[in-house]
């Protein structure tokens, strides 16, 4: 079958970026390396800036959707991107992410995190694979448990495959500050090697005991919906970023937020989503640069609270 | 931090705004097939003869399939799981539509009745147009799920009041939940059709049995 234009694009892109493209900060034109953090588990670098797939991802078989969509993914790679994140629950984004993948050729640079979503606590090992077979990977790097959903029966599962070498890490999720308590007390007990919650500049509740709870169990931390669902660049409208954003390493509203999150010490990556390669390339903006200190966050509170 | 009612949604406007334009290019030369049907039910729903008007619910039923086959379970399904069951439901409408034709034909209608309701679809099968700007995406009854449970809603009215409500429970549903989708994703043009929808069932529901 002869390639179609946008597949046939991507492959002459692919060898003529070749080379600058698995070195991403020399495509990024800056000399600074990625901003990463460590695992705390194992001490594995990770770059704190992920990708979500909620939504974004869900574009079914739609032929047009799916180049526009490898363009983003190629982007984020091309820029020094690692974790893409989904989940069971998302239709048809894992099947996206794994057909993707394949086709742009980046398992290797691919840090897979999705999750297990079913309220049967039997199913955990039918539920991994057909995730597999979705993506396209062998095993995953991480696996979590989608907002705690039969989360006993499944972290033991879980467990279990990891301890055989079935899976890198495992882990929780929430959202919306919901079950809080419940993750606390899961993370007091249990092996986890990551939680995922929502942190971003306006949703600061985890900071209270979650986030030192991570430190202090060394925990690694993926912060979603980092922009609030998108409803943080409606609250900034078409104000300017302030004067002294450079100085906290940020060049667009994306990127004074996602700054934000990942500078928080806690923090493993934030994980935002979008359906356009503009934005990704704002997104990936913040692995590079300053991070704002504590002063400077408190700054950066402050002036989000007053717009 | 609370839910909103967009949360609980797993698609963004455009992929669903390119469902109307896949389905429609998957049929191909076909959706002219499709416009003559749609031109004949009017003719045969104004024919004198039992027979013609017999007609008038298979091909409903068809269109049920149609739209089940292509652009719920094909298209819609992948991007929105609820939907994958209500491909199921669709199929089964068209089931009670083949038995209808069975059972028993349609009553005569009215040039004036049949002209107004027409003009009605007509335009709300435009309505997706104006909101991709593509011709290509116009919602047809019988290949679209809100126009077809319109139109069915319409049609519902030439069969007596105590079949209608059998006819009508699934159109009903359907309309309701595409009405919530639509206000989820904030396509407000675009809800007027679930919502048109639903007020057709809800008419043809109230509407008096003619006098014979
Ligand atoms: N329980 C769970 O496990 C859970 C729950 C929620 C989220 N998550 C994960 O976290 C990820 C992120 O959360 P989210 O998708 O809910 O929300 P989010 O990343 O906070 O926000 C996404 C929204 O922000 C917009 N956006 C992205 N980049 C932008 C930019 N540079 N400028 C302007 N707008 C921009 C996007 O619109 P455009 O498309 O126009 O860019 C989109 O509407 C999810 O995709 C999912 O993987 C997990």
């Amino acid at each position: 079958m002869p390639l179609s234009i946008p597949r046939r694009r991507f492959l002459i892109g692919l060898t003529a970026t070749g080379l600058a493209a698995r070195w991403p900060q020399a495509f990024a034109g800056r000399d600074e390396a990625p901003i990463t953090r460590s695992i705390p588990s194992t001490g594995e670098a990770l770059p704190v800036i992920g990708m979500g797939t909620w939504r974004t991802f869900n574009v079914g078989t739609d032929p047009e959707l799916l180049d526009q969509r490898a363009e983003i993914l190629e982007l984020f790679f091309q820029r020094g991107g690692r974790v893409v994140d989904a989940s069971p629950m998302y239709g048809s984004a894992e099947e996206a992410v794994g057909e993707l993948i394949e086709r742009l050729d980046r398992r290797d640079d691919l840090f897979a995190a999705t999750k297990v979503w079913t309220r049967d606590e039997t199913e955990t090992r039918e539920a991994v694979a057909r995730s597999e077979a979705l993506w396209g990977v062998a095993r995953f790097d991480l696996m979590q448990i989608h907002n705690l959903l039969g989360w006993e029966g499944h972290l033991a599962t879980l467990k279990e495959m990891k301890a055989a070498g079935r899976l890198r890490y495992i882990g929780v999720t929430t959202s919306h500050g919901r079950r809080h308590d419940e993750l606390e007390r899961i993370m007091t007990r249990e092996p986890l090697d990551f939680v995922q919650l929502t942190y971003n500049i306006a949703d600061r509740e985890a900071e209270e005991r979650l986030l030192p709870l991570a430190r202090e169990r060394g925990i690694a931390v993926i912060a979603n919906r980092p922009f609030q669902g998108g409803q943080l660049f409606d609250r900034v409208g078409s104000q300017p970023l302030p004067a002294w954003a450079g100085e906290v390493g940020a060049e667009s509203w994306a990127g004074f937020f996602l700054k934000f999150i990942v500078s928080h010490p806690a923090m493993t990556c934030a994980i935002p989503a979008t359906t356009q390669v503009a934005h990704m390339r704002e997104n990936m903006g913040a692995l590079y640069g300053r991070l704002p200190d504590e002063t400077q966050r408190q700054r950066m509170i402050d002036h989000v609270q007053g717009l | 931090m609370d839910y909103a009612l967009g949360d609980f949604l797993m698609f963004t406007p455009e992929v669903y705004l390119r469902l109307f334009e896949r389905t429609n290019d998957a049929l191909g030369s076909w959706l002219w097939a499709v416009v003559a049907v749609l031109l004949a039910v009017p003719v045969l729903l104004y024919q004198p003869l039992s027979w013609g008007r017999r007609l008038v619910p298979v091909v409903m039923a068809a269109g049920w399939g149609l739209t089940a086959a292509l652009f719920m379970m094909r298209f819609y399904a992948p991007i929105n799981w609820p939907v994958g069951p209500f491909g199921w439901v669709f199929a089964l409408q068209a089931g009670l539509l083949m038995l209808i034709a069975l059972r028993a034909p349609p009553a005569r209608v009215g040039l004036i009745a049949l002209a107004g309701w027409g003009v009605v679809l007509l335009v709300l099968s435009w309505v997706t147009v104006h909101e991709t700007g593509t011709w290509r995406s116009v919602a047809l009854p019988g290949v679209t799920p809100d126009m077809t449970a319109a139109a069915t809603a319409v049609l519902a009215m030439a069969w007596p009041r105590r079949w209608r409500w059998g006819l009508l429970v699934i159109p009903l549903l359907w309309c309701a939940f595409s009405a919530l989708v639509h206000w989820a994703l904030g396509l407000w043009w675009l809800l007027a059709v679930p919502v048109a929808g639903l007020c057709m069932v809800l008419t043809a529901l109230a509407w008096p049995d003619r006098q014979r």
